[in-house]
């Protein structure tokens, strides 16, 4: 309370601040760049002004416009709607002549509408623009460059447009007549310069043309692509949506822009979207590349919060609202506001960084608890407050469900250093009415913030020995992180015992978190493997460790060190892990010998000793295949003979044993004669984990040919293992 | 129902004071709002959309303001028209008149700092606040009631009075040292 009134009280020093802000906006507001000097100048302007205003077509110029266009063809529009259309052209096509932005409405854009969707005969077009150039004369303040520009662009948006529509109707014509020519159809669709594509009535594409392939930046020969996955946003997908559900069996309707992106998100064009509908609920969509058009005009880039990379409130408010437009008439929506009260007294504790430490990992928390779950939108209304739009097909009780987690795992303590953070966020939540917008949802939701019961407890810091991974939150982000480009791969050296020479490399996965920590999440995906959480980390790391051994390849010959990757138990037996080795290998170019797949003996073995079909199959690729966990988790020593294993790998805990003082020679027996067992049913035996240079003389008096560990060095960037490789070392 | 020449002509003369009293302290807002963009051509295509409807608006100081918010956010990511050699924030804060002294000065840019830092909305009433506009114009430009208007000029200035939470506990504005104890 006292807060609300101490600034209008003087002598208090939040009424000095107030004093000092307010002085500084007035000193500010009376600041800038110098006005025009004098009045002849002013005036000057203001001459500028009038004339822009007065050479704006008046009413009686636009109707003769519209009877131009009126004469020669039949017009989709009432005179009434006609002229105030033009109007709009006529201004966009003025601004563009004197070299300003003409916003949606470019010359060649309003060439393209007066063919496709207004449908004027070339007589027509003819007969305006004689009335046109006249009236671009009339400009004062536009040049002969910018004149040549709006004439030309309306020409040559007129002919692409008339191409286009007579390209429709014949389409059109193949798929709607009595005797659909459906071969006739594929052939021109094929055969068009435009990315096209022919959706069947499921809305999936199910044809796609070669100029739809290359703007995509997708493979000729795969299968069609997914035309929604390609689109950058909620927003572009609604102009598709639009473009669908306008489209008619009678004409190509163009429903706006979208921006359009390659398989990995990264934006490629930005294209007018055109749709047709031909029998049995198909349709076709034409894309328009207008990139070139608009290169002058940036796509505006979302308000992103510096901290978290959420939106900010506008866009969120703008993503919320199209998936309001979007949603079926079943779906329940909600929109949860949670806020952090506690924010400015911990900045006041632990200092801003703390504050956005902390800002970030509950925006990473709440990310993840709606992770996977459809159209959902998040974002950062201000700087203590968090919004999430809640999708539930089935009921109300799914949105509050929801709600209960963000505000779970919100609330579960956080570590910084070694003080444990427990938080007690205030959420707010309100249901999406019919017929409401999102500034009005979210007010609700905001306004319920402040009338629910206040959250029990309060939040605590307190100082805690050691640090506890967040587990389940990094495992619920794992799959998001990959779509974000999250992931990197680091390689461990593997060394050629007997000359010390990098000849592979073992592939990690590290993960970029939010909070500025780096942290490798192998543990994490052999956990996810094993409670059977579907992550796309497989393909992922395949196509990723084969890229780089094809640049390794061309970079350094037959030097090339050997990649070998850890692949998990359920990842190893899964009956597609041997088409994605086949297609990684196959798409980068890469012999089958530049890769190794480390396997637990579960992952190659069926319960009745016998080796597993993807064990085989691997060895058809000639894909060397490595057994990991022999000694500590391996058992059949009997089926041995029977696997087709490239490499044997010692693991760590056994590899320490080499070194180890005379007391404990049992200790060193066993792992001396496994090396020996391993080396007598492969091809070579790997050690793990050395650290010393007795391991390492002892593996190699053991016949094992390789060694990995921190002795060599750890994991580190590709470059830097190009880098030891060709300077013929390790880092040991 | 068509004007005659002398309606005309009075119109223009209104025009024409109203031009004069509110064009340069247009174009400064425009700039503090967004330095990059051309100031000038937003200031002239807001003006002209306000001759274009003189007749009919009611209060057009509010419209002229309004206009060029909207044509901020169209032209936001374009680069200003003129070439500067400095970054474009020192370009714009080489062109203010400075206070005098130097602690006057470092205490308003510090306070400029987190006004700065204020939610959007908050940000843009106050900024039109100290341009002089009043709570009905402002709302005219937000697009929201007059009541939120007064809302967040008093949820600003309770911010912009309380301590400053970027300081971490050091000297806020005024060279005093906040203790904290609020």
């Amino acid at each position: 309370m006292w807060r609300r009134v101490a600034h209008r009280i003087p002598g208090t020093r939040e009424y000095a601040r107030w004093r000092t802000a307010r002085a500084a906006l007035r000193w500010r507001a009376r600041s800038g760049p110098p006005a025009p000097a004098g009045p002849e100048e002013v005036a000057a302007a203001l001459d500028r002004l009038f004339a822009r205003a007065a050479a704006a077509p008046d009413a009686e110029a636009v109707r003769r416009w519209a009877a131009a266009l009126a004469a020669h063809s039949r017009l989709p529009l009432t005179p009434a709607e006609l002229e105030a259309q033009l109007t709009v052209f006529a201004e966009a096509l003025a601004r563009q002549a004197a070299g300003r932005d003409p916003g949606e409405w470019p010359a060649q854009r309003v060439g393209r509408e007066l063919a496709v969707r207004l449908a004027v005969t070339p007589r027509s077009f003819q007969d305006v623009v004689e009335l046109i150039v006249p009236w671009l004369e009339t400009l004062g303040d536009a040049g002969v460059e910018g004149r040549s520009r709006v004439i030309a662009g309306l020409g040559g948006g007129f002919s692409e447009g008339v191409r286009d529509r007579v390209l429709g109707e014949q389409l059109a014509a193949a798929v709607t007549s009595p005797q659909p020519d459906r071969p006739w159809f594929d052939a021109a669709l094929d055969r068009l310069p435009r990315p096209a594509c022919a959706l069947g009535p499921d809305g999936t594409v199910v044809r796609a043309n070669a100029a739809l392939r290359a703007l995509l930046r997708v493979d000729e020969q795969g299968g069609p692509p997914d035309l929604r996955a390609h689109l950058a946003g909620p927003e572009d997908r609604a102009v598709l949506d639009r473009a669908l559900r306008a489209a008619g069996g009678d004409g190509v309707t163009g429903c706006g822009e979208a921006t359009v992106t390659d398989p990995h998100g990264v934006p490629v064009a930005r294209v007018e979207v055109t749709a047709l509908r031909g029998p049995g609920g198909t349709c076709q969509v034409f894309l328009h590349d207008v990139t070139a058009s608009r290169a002058w005009r940036q796509v505006p880039l979302p308000d992103l919060d510096e901290v978290t990379a959420l939106p900010e409130q506008r866009d969120f408010l703008h993503q919320v609202q199209s998936t309001m437009d979007a949603a079926g008439a079943d779906a329940t929506l909600g929109l949860c506001t949670l806020r952090l009260r506690e924010s400015d007294e911990i900045t006041r504790r632990f200092g801003p960084l703390v504050r956005d430490f902390v800002a970030k990992a509950v925006a990473a928390r709440i990310t993840a608890a709606v992770a996977g779950m459809p159209a959902t939108t998040v974002g950062r209304l201000d700087r203590d407050t968090f919004g999430v739009l809640i999708t539930d097909q089935d009921s109300w009780h799914g949105v509050t469900d929801t709600v209960r987690r963000l505000v779970d795992w919100v609330s579960e303590p956080m570590w910084i250093d070694d003080s444990e953070l427990v938080l007690s966020p205030a959420a707010g939540v309100a249901e999406a009415r019919p017929g409401s917008t999102a500034g009005q949802l979210l007010a609700r939701a905001r306004a319920a913030l402040h009338t629910g019961p206040e959250p029990g407890g309060r939040w605590r810091a307190r100082r805690r020995a050691g640090v506890r991974p967040d587990t389940p939150h990094l495992l619920a982000g794992l799959a998001d992180a990959i779509d974000r480009d999250e992931l990197v791969v680091a390689y461990t050296p593997i060394v050629r015992l007997g000359d010390g020479q990098v000849v592979g490399a073992e592939a990690s996965t590290w993960w970029q978190l939010p909070d500025g920590d780096r942290r490798q999440i192998d543990d994490l995906v052999s956990l996810a493997d094993d409670i059977g959480l579907t992550l796309r980390w497989g393909p992922w790391i395949l196509r990723r460790v084969v890229a780089q051994a094809a640049r390794w390849r061309r970079a350094l010959g037959e030097a090339a060190p050997r990649i070998t990757v850890n692949i998990p138990r359920r990842m190893a037996r899964d009956r597609a892990l041997v088409p994605q080795v086949e297609t990684a290998l196959s798409d980068g170019a890469v012999a089958a010998s530049q890769l190794m797949l480390s396997m637990p003996h579960s992952a190659v073995l069926q319960d009745n000793g016998t080796p597993l079909d993807n064990l085989v199959k691997l060895g058809g690729l000639e894909v060397p295949v490595a057994l990991e966990g022999v000694g500590i988790d391996f058992a059949r020593y009997d089926t041995l003979t029977r696997l087709f294993l490239q490499s044997v790998v010692i693991p760590s805990q056994l590899t320490a044993t080499l070194d180890a003082p005379r007391a404990e020679a049992s200790r060193q027996a066993v792992a001396e004669n496994l090396i020996r067992i391993s080396r007598s049913v492969s091809r070579e035996v790997t050690v793990k984990g050395v650290r010393t240079a007795a391991q390492r003389e002892t593996a190699h008096k053991l016949s094992a040919a390789l060694g990995q560990g921190v002795l060599f060095g750890g994991p580190q960037p590709p470059e830097d293992i190009a880098d030891l490789v060709a300077a013929g070392r390790s880092a040991g | 129902m068509t004007s005659t020449p002398d309606d005309e002509d009075r119109a223009k003369q209104e025009f024409r004071q109203f031009y004069g009293a509110n064009y340069d302290a247009l174009r400064r807002q425009i700039s503090w709002w967004d330095p990059a963009v051309d100031h000038d051509e937003i200031a002239d295509d807001a003006f002209l959309q306000t001759w274009r409807r003189w007749r009919e608006l009611d209060n057009p100081r509010a419209f002229v303001y309004k206009a060029a918010r909207n044509g901020l956010r169209n032209g936001r990511r374009m680069v200003g028209r003129r070439a500067s050699p400095m970054d474009l924030h020192e370009g714009d804060a080489a062109l203010m008149a400075r206070p005098s002294d130097v602690e006057t000065r470092q205490e308003f840019q510090d306070a400029l700092d987190r006004v700065e830092r204020l939610p959007p909305q908050l940000r843009l009433a106050v900024k039109l606040h100290a341009l002089g506009l009043s709570k009905g114009e402002i709302a005219t430009v937000l697009g929201c009631g007059k009541k939120t208007v007064a809302n967040y000029l008093s949820e600003a200035r309770r911010r912009l009075s309380g301590p400053d939470p970027e300081a971490g506990g050091g000297s806020g504005p005024g060279g005093r040292q906040d203790r904290g104890d609020v």
